[in-house]
């Protein structure tokens, strides 16, 4: 029988889970308005190797979000992106702010 | 009241540690956000993988935290969440996948990025840690190869996970989310390796010597063991300790079994032990003198916990032994108090104890019921399976304020636990301990 306050507490856990997760996504998810495709990012700086490939003020999507480049980047985030027009596939590189 | 705030405690402290690291990546710098389904599929990867981790804490014999709930509840608890963070795990990647298919060739190991080769890799651990411990003995697996397996895997699904959480970069960017994140990975490692490095080096100071082996009936065995150059531990009657005995405490071959003497002679302790399995056939070839150690007490199955006007114990097979040792506990205090055992069994010759309960009658205000399965003709006892009508014929009038303690084969608790809440006695007299918990 005590297995049966385990089983809830596990089901209890599950949806605590489901909801916390779906918490952060909500949180998460709409900071992407934070920052409108026509809007120049907070801070964004091009990796010194590729910095050739792309000029600050290209506008480029990362991960679904469109920014415009400029000299530094928000946060440390490493990765392939590409601009809207789908031509340069460029690398930024994180920074310590 | 006391193990109720207590038991509350824990369990808010492991929501707390499963939930709380998800919180902490939002705060300082964090990347822009992305779609609903993206960002869940995140939190439930990062919450899977605490659930791991916790894992580790929640076997890690850790005393005070199995205090309120019973070590078998702990394993109990252990297998079934361990579900839920596989669903987790494996539906991080579904939903990334269904929602962005352009993903789907980072599950090509050969030409996928290492961050993504780590995540198959966690993956591939997790489910082979669940497969290879829910159909353990139907691979034949041995129980000390599956302990080893078992540590293994788990530490390398926690380590392939947060490898590839930390590669990716996302949330864990700043260098105050990394070390964050690699403390708490090695904060629930750390856990095991207090239980396989920690205790087992405390235990090599603290030995016994086995003093006698005795037959019992019903293939069982009786070992005396006394502490060496030490004084023991002080135990309540019911509970049981992981005992090693071929090897030393660093050896992979322990098991937990109960106590079966009196816990007001804790000078000579002892363990009886049917022969059930490989480990448990070996016991009647130790000969007095033998090393063994001894890691305990554990358990929260004892009269000890729980003071009642009277007691019934119902008993089956050699779930007898938490039992006798709380029958002899009882009887070495004097006690008073109306007590009740039902002990079911295959047949007469299997009553493991038989004649000493003749000698506890005396001792002891104690009724005992045997019921044999498969009874000899003219037994002129009960007989069949312990049963809602058969507990109503024996069971006190105040039966309601009687507490209760079943030990035996599952399938007979369950049925035991069930006739009773059908005769109306609270959950919160019913105690119980499944001795086959790993």
């Amino acid at each position: 029988m005590r297995r049966l306050y385990a089983d809830k507490l596990v089901v209890i856990a599950a949806v605590l889970i489901v909801l916390f997760s779906a918490l952060f996504a909500l949180v998460q998810s709409s900071a992407r308005r934070a920052y409108p495709a026509d809007k120049m990012p907070r801070r964004m700086q091009l990796h010194d190797d590729v910095r050739h490939e792309a000029a600050p003020g290209d506008r480029v999507t990362e991960r679904d979000v469109p920014y415009q480049l400029s000299t530094t980047w928000p946060s440390n985030h490493v990765g392939t992106v590409r601009n809207d027009a789908g031509r340069h596939e460029i690398r930024l590189r994180r920074i310590a702010l | 009241v006391n193990r109720f705030i207590q038991g509350a405690f824990w369990i808010g402290v492991y929501l707390l540690l499963t939930l709380t690291p998800l919180f902490l990546l939002l705060i300082g710098s964090a990347p822009p956000g992305r779609s609903f389904w993206t960002e869940f599929s995140i939190a439930i990867g990062f919450v899977g993988m605490a659930i791991m981790g916790m894992q580790f804490l929640i076997t890690a014999r850790f005393r005070h935290i199995k205090a309120p709930y019973g070590t078998d509840i702990m394993y109990y608890f252990h297998r079934q969440i361990s579900w839920v963070a596989l669903v987790l795990v494996v539906a991080h990647p579904t939903i990334i996948f269904a929602e962005r298919p352009e993903m789907l060739p980072l599950l090509n190991v050969f030409e996928a990025p290492w961050r993504a080769r780590f995540a198959v890799a966690a993956t591939v651990a997790l489910l082979a840690l669940i497969v290879t411990s829910v159909w353990r003995k139907l691979m034949r697996l041995q129980y000390e190869v599956w302990r080893v397996l078992h540590g293994a895997l788990a530490v390398l699904a926690v380590g392939l996970g947060m490898v590839h959480a930390v590669m990716w970069g996302n949330y864990i960017s700043t260098p105050w989310k990394a070390a964050f994140w690699i403390a708490l990975a090695a904060f629930w490692i750390g856990a095991l390796a207090y239980v396989r490095l920690g205790k087992p080096a405390l235990m090599l100071r603290r030995p016994y010597r086995v003093t006698a082996v005795r037959p019992e009936r019903g293939s069982a065995w009786t070992l005396a063991l006394e502490p060496e150059g030490h004084t023991g531990f002080r135990f309540q009657p019911g509970q049981f300790a992981w005992l090693s005995l071929w090897n030393g405490p660093f050896g992979m071959r322990e098991h937990p079994f109960s106590f079966s003497s009196s816990a007001e002679r804790q000078r000579e302790v002892t363990m009886t032990i049917r022969e059930l399995g490989d480990f448990t056939a070996t016991v009647k070839e130790v000969r007095p003198g033998q090393r063994a150690y001894l890691d305990g007490p554990y358990g929260a199955f004892s009269v000890d916990r729980h003071r009642s006007p009277g007691y019934v114990f119902i008993a089956g097979g050699v779930g007898i032994t938490p039992v006798i040792s709380m029958l002899r506990t009882l009887a070495d205090r004097g006690n008073d108090q109306p007590l009740l055992l039902i002990y079911a069994n295959m047949a007469w010759e299997d009553v493991i104890f038989r004649e000493e309960f003749e000698e506890l009658k005396r001792r002891l205000r104690v009724t005992i019921v045997h019921v044999l399965e498969r009874p000899a003709a003219g037994w002129p006892g009960e007989s069949g399976r312990v049963t809602t009508a058969m507990l109503k014929r024996y069971l006190p009038a105040d039966r309601n304020s009687r507490d209760y303690f079943i030990c035996g084969p599952d399938r007979m608790m369950d049925a035991v636990e069930r006739a009773l809440t059908d005769l109306g006695v609270s959950l919160a007299y019913i105690h119980s301990e499944r001795y086959n918990f790993v």
